[in-house]
Formats: C-alpha cells, structure tokens, sequence
C-alpha cells in the first residue's frame, strides 16, 4: 500500500472526528476559542497576575482539543515530546560544563529522533531490511498509525533544545508558556514549523489585540480557503482520477494531472500555511512566512528559498551550515548538498519516491552552487513592473515545468509507478495537455481559479500575503471578499484532506 | 442578538468592538447573499419538476437500473414510465425524487437492501440541494457532518430533471455470472452490524409515508442476489431487520405482497447483486402482468431467481 493509499485509509476512517482547516468543527471551535481568548482569559481576569499564564493555560488546552479531535491517544506522546524538551533546556541551561550541554542537547535530539523513527520510519526500514536479505517481515512490523503532525512538532521541539544549546535562547521556566509553544493549535499539525526565539517569546509576554492584524489575518484565512477549497480541492478530483488509471490514460491526460497535482499541493499547502497564519493573527500571534509565490521563481534555487520556508530554513540552520554549507572544498557542498535534500525528501515520508524527489531537486540545485549562482535570484521578479520580460517568463517556465517533474516523482505510490508515469507522459501528443488545458470544458472551472490564484499571488507577490489589498478600494475588496465567498460556498470542491497532515 | 451585546459590552477595545461587528457583517452578508443566490436558482428550477400524474414514476438503486425495462413496461401497461433509478443511489436521492412525483401518481420504488446497508460515503447522493430532505435525514438520524457533506455533495445541483425514459444499456448478454469478486463485501454487508441502518431506513420510511400522503399508489420491489449471497443473507442479522422492516410497511400501508419468483434455463444474474438482460426482460413482463391484475393497491412485491 502505497503512501497516499495509506494516509485516504487513515483519513477516511477518522473522517468523522477530524477537525481540519475547512470543516464545520473548526468553523465552531475558532469563534468560541477566539471569544475565550480575548474576552474570560483576557478581560476578566485582567487584575490577576497569573493572567498570562491561564491565557496559555487556555491556548495549551484549546490546541490539545484541537489535536485530540483526530486522536486524543497522541495526546500524551505530544505532551511527553513537550515535557522531555522543556526540561531538556533547563538541564542544558544549568549544565556547569559545555560537555555537559552537549550530552543533554545530544540526548533529547536521539530521544525526538526516536521518537519520529519509532512511528514513521520504523516500519519502512524493517521492511527494506527484511527485502534485502529475504527475511520474513512477520511479527517485526508495529503497524501503528502515524500521529498527525508529528514531524513538524518533533522538529520544532529540536530547534528549541539547540538554539538554547547554542545560546540563542534562554530557556524557559515556564512549562505553560513551552506547551504553548509546541502545542499551538494553528500550527501544530502542519506547520510552519516555528523557532522557539521567534515563537516563544510571544507566549511570554502579553498579547494586545491589533484590529489591523486581526482584520488581515481574516483575509489572509479567506485567501488561504479560496487556495485549498477551491483550487487544490477541485484539482485534486482530476488529479487523483489520472494517477489511480494513469497505465490507461494519454501523454497528455498524465502530463494535464502532473500540472494540476502542482497546483493541487501548492494551493493544499500553501492554502493551509495560509490560515494557520491568519488564525495566529487573530490571537495576538506572528508566525513565519511559509511560501513567497514559488511558481513565479526563475531557478531552483530560488523555487527553495520560496517552497516550504519553515522547513528549508530549518534544514539549513540545523544540519547544513554545521556541516560547513558551501564554504567548504567542492566535494563536501556536494555532500551537503545531497544530504539536506535528501533529508528534507525523506522528513516528507518513508518511502523512496520522497528520497528520489529529493534526489532530483540536489541535481538540479547542484549546477547552480558549484558556479555561485544560487542566489543569483534573490529580488521579486519584474521587481517594480507588471509584467516579466520574456526571458524571465521563459525562466519561470522552465523552473515550472521542473518543479512539476519532481512533483510526479513525489505523487507517484512508488519508483516503478513514477517511471511509468514518465514513460506515458512522453508519448507523441503530449503537448496537446496545452491546449486541452484552456479548452476542454470539464476542466474550465478549476483552469479558471487556478488562473485567478496566479493572477491574485502575481499582482501581490511584493506583498506579505495573496490578499493584502489594503491600498485597494472599499468597493473593489468587499466585492473581492465575497465573490471569494461565493466561490468558496458553490465551487469548493468535494472535501479533501489536507495533503501535508501526512507529514 | 443579545449575545453580541454582552460581548461587544465586555469589549473596551475600540478595535475588537470594530472587529467583531465586521465580522457579524460579513458572516450576515455572506448568508444572506448565499441564500439569495439560492433562492433565484430554485425558483429557475421549479419549472423542471415534473408534472404529469398520468405516468409511472420510478426509483431505485443500480438493482432498479439494471432490474426494470421501462419501456418494455410502458409498453405493456399503456402509460408512461420514468425511472430516476441510477448506480449508487441512496436515501437521499430517493427524497429529492419523492419530493418530484406528482401528488396522485404512480412510483415503483425499489427496497434497496444494498442501499440501506452500503456505508454512506459510497451512495451517490448528487440527486439536487433541497433543504426539507437534508432536515428529514437530519430528524432521522442522519449524523450532521454526514448531511453537510451531502449538502456540499448537491451544492451546485438545483435542477429537477431527473426522471427519464432512458434505458440501461446492455452489453452482449453472456450466460455466465460476470462478476463475483464482492463476495465478501455482501457477507460483511450482511452479517456485520450497521450504524447507519437506523437512520437510512427511518429516511426511506418517511419518503414512503410522504408519497402516500401525496395520495401516490406505491409499489415497492425487493430484488434478488445471487444465490451464494441470498444463501448467507437468509439468516442474517440484516436480512432479519430487512424483512421486520418490510413486514411493518405492509401492515401500515396495507400493502398487498406476492413474489415473482423468476424461472429460466439461462442464467438470470449479471453479477451477486443484478439481474442481467434476461432476468430484466422476464421480470418486467412479470411485474407489468401483476401490474395490469391490480390497479388499485398498494404492492410489495418480492423477487426470486429459481
């Protein structure tokens, strides 16, 4: 069973509980917490001097409800993840040596890291293991489902035991504000994976209510709706369709399903980093940037530097500049390079396609860093215009069309699948997916939004988020606001859930 | 409304008091304009739902579609026949249909077993947004998130063309059972306890009484498996509560009940759960002769393949 049939059977038999983003759980929970946050944690018990600390009280409790909608079972692995962290940065903060920090940072990295390994990884390598030498899996295997969320949580927990290691931080006395820290609900299951020196300190102090923040976080959970209800959710029909049937199907049907499954995870994820943001907005919270409009890239590099922000940054900070990053001889900027990559390819999942995404994207990211030319790209593009000249659009093309390579190898059940997939799509008549895509009437509304989406990010890809309109109107946003409703309301398409909660 | 008084009073922020009415504001709005776009599409839609009581207005499941000729009975009995019967369909589509049968007419309606014991996120469910028949699967136990997902499934779906005299096409009869690799899905579907059952026969149950008080003759069918699946349904917990089901409904509609027990050299089942193209012809000739014996009752009609 391949990874997504995994993560369709998990979810389909949790489809009642769950509470994600887009369903009528949450649209109840976010008012009521809201209402709680600001008005009993805040307003009446304004005079206490353990405000604060109920307040993150409450968000700890708030998020672990959220959380133990799925499965309150991995409540207690997230809490013992939180304890085990906080009490790791203590120990490292009082250690009387540097050797001594050392071991205690050492030992809750192996403890996080098993933690992950035990529940996703596990399994996948007793099985290769099992392959390789012809050995019987039976009895070996734990079968367990994967906890929701638990690589970005298990990550975030890692970055505050070094950064204090590395004195960046002190750490934190306060278990309460550290669970809310680790815990916060927007957050939690799919990023973005924050740091402790960004995120923690806004549990310590307290937080004011911002009209103009809240009012933008609004929009940009709108925006982020419009992305994963409307486009991801609707490409992901003919996507899903394509890829159960693709030995059946054309060249240029697969090469049409490639395109959309990159608009599918793009608004998916992208959709939901969206309203994650714009909900810790609404509490008084900033989070990180996740996705800076990596379509409209001109080199991979730069596609990296705009994808999965959190979690490329993350990868850099903690494994590749301590490996020396690129100020080492050729040689090891090529390990470096291969192994952050692959890294990042294999957090994705334990499966080899991950590992070949991976793989593919250190080769195309290769060239560029061996001749200095990775930051070649570090402005918005047609920086000042409206429009990109043609060798900028041939370069976004390009980028484009290898991002959305990599994105077969990423969807495909496995390897084999994938080489099959491309095998397919090379047949003669692939470039008619070109022409299909603006004139086969079954696809025109998703052609349509996803038009929309590319045209909304292009127009406001200098700003913060796709909706920062505020220079705008009144007429022209609120018409905005609710044709982006309408579209939400009759064309979102059949509930899917979100791709990266199987990370 | 008084809610949003507390806790706009509890309010001191300038900030949040703007916040909050915005928010009521959009939610309203939203609503509003929602429920207007709607209205406008219903009642562009009214003109679709059928009229005619003198026609013979079928529904049911795939055993419908496959199990009934309707021209071949339109024929027969003079009259015309309309099925909305479809692959996959469930109880609420069968309430969208009775919904559009015209008061004083004719339904053949399936009594989709399959249907009643299928987990939900199979049926089709696409028959049209209608509000009353969200509510009666609601009142009949119907799970929320389950009526909002089929509310979403129909969202777009405001039209009430659905009755048609389109017959299943077949491919080349063979004289064989095509299909049997569900075999285990109907023993599970039958011996294993089901949720859902409850509240998709309490929806059937309110269809059915909704067309008699639309004074509609009803006749239901009940359609054979094949054997190796009646042999396991036959003292199944499911078939039990099928069958105290059937019998309430012919007390309290005062139903007339007879079996059409199907006889054939050839054999008569498609695959475990549809009849083929000779099961479909000799049934519809055997159901319009019953049909043309009693013109008056209400008919519950059980089908066997011998």
């Amino acid at each position: 069973m391949g990874n997504h049939e995994k993560f369709h059977t998990f979810v389909a038999a949790n489809q009642t509980r769950d509470m994600l983003f887009n369903s009528i759980q949450f649209a109840l929970f976010l008012p009521i917490v809201f209402l709680l946050y600001w008005f009993v944690f805040d307003r009446f018990i304004r005079k206490s001097e353990h405000q604060l600390r109920l307040q993150n009280a409450f968000v700890v409790v708030a998020s672990y409800v959220f959380y133990g909608w799925w499965d309150w079972r991995f409540l207690l692995l997230i809490a013992f993840t939180s304890f085990c962290s906080w009490g790791s940065g203590l120990l490292i903060g009082r250690a009387e040596t540097r050797k001594k920090a050392k071991l205690w940072t050492t030992l809750n990295i192996v403890l996080n890291l098993g933690i992950l390994a035990l529940f996703k990884y596990y399994d996948f390598f007793v099985t290769e293991f099992a392959q390789l030498f012809h050995i019987s899996t039976d009895g070996l295997l734990l079968k367990v489902i994967l906890p929701v969320g638990i690589s970005f949580y298990t990550f975030q927990a890692l970055s505050y035991s070094i950064d204090v290691y590395r004195g960046k931080i002190e750490p934190t006395k306060d278990i309460i504000a550290f669970f809310a820290f680790i815990s916060f609900f927007p957050q939690l299951v799919a990023g973005p994976i924050e740091r402790a020196t960004s995120l923690l300190p806004q549990f310590l102090k307290k937080r004011e209510f911002n009209y103009d923040t809240a009012v933008d976080g609004m929009r940009q959970m709108l925006w982020g709706l419009f992305k994963k209800i409307v486009v991801a959710d609707n490409c992901a029909v003919y996507v899903d369709q394509v890829f159960s049937t693709y030995t059946e199907q054309t060249g240029s049907t697969l090469l049409l399903a490639a395109i959309f499954f990159t608009f599918q995870i793009y608004g998916d994820f992208s959709g939901y980093s969206d309203i994650a943001i714009g909900t810790a907005k609404l509490f008084g919270i900033k989070l990180m940037r996740n996705f800076n409009v990596p379509y409209f890239s001109r080199d991979i590099a730069e596609f990296w530097r705009r994808w999965h922000i959190s979690l490329t940054t993350w990868f850099r900070d903690y494994v590749y500049i301590p490996l020396g990053g690129s100020r080492v001889s050729k040689g090891k900027v090529v390990r470096n390079t291969f192994v952050i990559f692959l890294l990042s390819g294999f957090w994705h999942g334990a499966n080899w396609t991950f590992i070949a995404w991976g793989a593919y994207h250190a080769i195309l990211f290769l060239p560029l860093i061996l001749t200095g030319k990775n930051r070649k790209f570090t402005n918005q593009v047609a920086e000042g215009r409206v429009l990109p000249t043609l060798k900028e659009s041939g370069q976004m093309l390009l980028t484009f069309f290898l991002a959305v390579i990599g994105w077969i190898i990423f969807r495909a059940e496995s390897i084999g699948q994938a080489w099959e997939y491309f095998q397919g799509m090379l047949q003669f008549g692939t470039i008619r997916a070109i022409y299909r895509f603006f004139n086969w009437p079954g696809l025109w509304p998703t052609n349509l939004f996803i038009i929309i989406m590319l045209l909304v990010e292009w127009l406001s890809r200098d700003k913060q988020q796709g909706l920062s309109i505020e220079g705008f109107g009144m007429v022209f946003r609120w018409v905005l606001y609710f044709a982006l409703i309408l579209l939400i309301v009759f064309y979102g398409g059949q509930s899917v859930p979100f791709v990266y909660f199987q990370f | 409304m008084e809610g949003s008084r507390f806790l706009l009073s509890i309010s001191n922020s300038d900030g949040m008091k703007k916040f909050l009415w915005k928010i009521v504001f959009v939610v309203a709005c939203s609503a509003i304009f929602v429920m207007s776009v709607y209205s406008i599409m219903h009642g562009r839609a009214e003109s679709t739902r059928p009229t005619n009581p003198k026609c013979i207005y079928v529904w049911g499941d795939s055993q419908m579609a496959q199990g009934l000729d309707v021209r071949l009975l339109g024929k027969k009995l003079g009259i015309p026949v309309l099925t909305a019967a479809g692959h996959g369909t469930g109880v609420y589509d069968f309430l969208i249909c009775v919904e559009n049968i015209p008061d004083s007419s004719i339904c053949i309606v399936s009594f989709p077993e399959a249907a009643f014991l299928r987990n939900p996120s199979l049926d089709f469910h696409r028959y049209g947004f209608e509000l009353g028949c969200l509510e009666t699967l609601f009142r009949s136990g119907c799970p929320l998130e389950e009526c909002i997902r089929i509310a979403g499934l129909n969202k777009r779906k405001i039209d009430y063309r659905l009755f048609t005299n389109i017959e299943h096409e077949w491919t080349p009869y063979q004289d064989s059972l095509v299909g049997t690799e569900y075999f285990d899905d109907f023993r599970r579907m039958f011996t294993e306890k089901k949720a859902y059952f409850t509240w998709k026969t309490n929806s059937y149950l309110t269809g059915i009484q909704h067309l008699i008080e639309k004074h509609v003759r009803v006749i239901l069918i009940r359609y054979p498996f094949a054997k190796q699946v009646e042999d396991i349904a036959a003292n199944s917990i499911n078939r039990h509560l099928s069958d105290s089901l059937k019998g309430m409904m012919i007390d309290k509609y005062r139903m007339r009940c007879d079996t059409i027990a199907l006889q054939s050299d050839s054999l008569l089942m498609f695959d475990l759960s549809h009849l083929n193209e000779v099961g479909e012809r000799l049934l519809t000739n055997a159901f319009g002769e019953a049909m043309k014996a009693d013109t008056v009752n209400n008919r519950f009609f059980v089908v066997t393949v011998e």
